[in-house]
């Protein structure tokens, strides 16, 4: 059984969703599985649960030899 | 309980330090199962205290308990108390001399005010366990019984002692419901101990107990969620009281025809309807599965609230 703690749950409205159960879902996907069945605006919480975490990688600076 | 004579070491020490704590009026019992599952005494292991002081951590683990088998079942605040053993029974003699059999049966007697039919039918569950009882003091001491070391364990109850009733309001007194039990006989009060209040960082003497939640019939099951309605058992028939404030981390799902969990994406308390709540799976479930909606199964919970499991048949 998944063993949920508050890092994982994030509060949208009166939502709270289960981050991790969004890996791998497209935008799609989960406007298709909440439709109709939330009032809070779907793109704003799509948002706030998959958030860009991709990380800039550092300039290779030149070697100034 | 019968106290052996200390026949070889002579009688004991009467002196006391100047200044010792002592028990004040009970405010309130934690009812316990006096045991655990596992066969032992239901109690307090003083090693399992932070820093030896009963913290709320460890209040909410006991209170909260998912395992209602270890849990502690705080009352609400019990008035006018009567905790006293009967007269001796002795053996009379035709001189009219007398010689001490036992001590008399310790009879616990309390009122809860506003007390209801569904409090009481609760109390009422109680009547045929092997019962074991903490007491809290007015001075908010738990107090409880030291004949095992490094222990504070529940006092035994007599079996079948417990009783509860309810007292109907009149023109001048409030509704109630009355408990009432014996200890039993083989407790001995010289074995009464405590936890002092002043090693008590845990809010004791305002700890409730947990609130039954029951859940309506599901509506607009489908294969990724359902609504429900979960309401308390207390208020009228047409007009119960819901259970508010849910969330995600007090809820799990497990899909009984699959045998897996399911994992829940989320969970939304209406703002329209008090106590209805919106389920949402990541994961598609098959149509006929069954679904048994709980309690998580890692406590301690979060909320006062014990949800009395579900299921949601998919359609």
């Amino acid at each position: 059984m998944e063993d949920l703690n508050l890092k994982q749950i994030i509060k949208i409205g009166n939502t709270e969703f289960n981050k991790n159960s969004f890996e791998g879902m497209t935008k799609d996907e989960f406007k298709k599985l909440y439709k109709g069945k939330l009032t809070i605006d779907l793109d704003e919480a799509w948002k706030q649960l998959k958030p860009n975490t991709r990380i800039k990688k550092p300039k290779s600076k030149k070697s100034q030899d | 309980m019968a106290v052996l004579c200390a026949c070889g070491t002579g009688g004991g020490n009467l002196g006391r330090p100047s200044c010792f704590p002592v028990f004040d009026v009970t405010k309130k019992a934690i009812l316990v199962e006096y045991y655990k599952p596992d066969g032992t005494i239901n109690g307090v292991e003083l090693a399992s205290l932070t820093a030896g002081k009963l913290d709320q951590t460890y209040l909410d683990a006991r209170i909260k308990d998912v395992n209602g088998k270890t849990r502690w079942y705080s009352t609400p605040e019990l008035k006018n108390i009567t905790d006293e053993r009967a007269e001796d029974i002795t053996e009379t003699f035709e001189d009219t001399s007398s010689v001490f059999i036992q001590e008399g049966a310790r009879t616990f007697t309390g009122l809860i005010v506003k007390g209801d039919p569904v409090l009481l039918g609760n109390l009422q569950k109680w009547r045929c366990l092997t019962i074991g009882v903490f007491f809290i003091d007015k001075a908010g001491n738990l107090i409880g019984k030291q004949n095992r070391e490094g222990f504070l364990d529940p006092i035994l109850l007599q079996d079948e002692s417990f009783s509860a009733s309810l007292i109907k309001g009149t023109d001048t007194a409030k509704q109630k419901d009355s408990i009432s039990f014996i200890i039993s006989q083989l407790e001995n009060d010289a074995d009464l101990r405590m936890i002092e209040a002043g090693e008590i960082t845990a809010n004791l003497i305002s700890a409730g107990g947990l609130v039954d939640v029951n859940a309506g019939t599901p509506a607009n099951v489908s294969t990724t969620g359902f609504d429900v309605q979960l309401n308390t058992p207390f208020g009228g028939v047409t007009s119960p009281i819901p259970a508010e404030g849910l969330g995600l981390a007090d809820f799990e799902v497990f899909n009984n025809t699959t045998s897996s969990s399911v994992t829940i994406a989320s969970v939304t308390e209406s703002t329209v309807t008090e106590g209805l709540y919106t389920f949402v799976f990541s994961a598609t479930q098959n149509a006929a599965d069954e679904l048994i909606v709980t309690n998580p199964a890692v406590g301690p919970l979060t909320k006062n609230f014990d949800l009395a499991k579900f299921t949601v048949t998919i359609p």
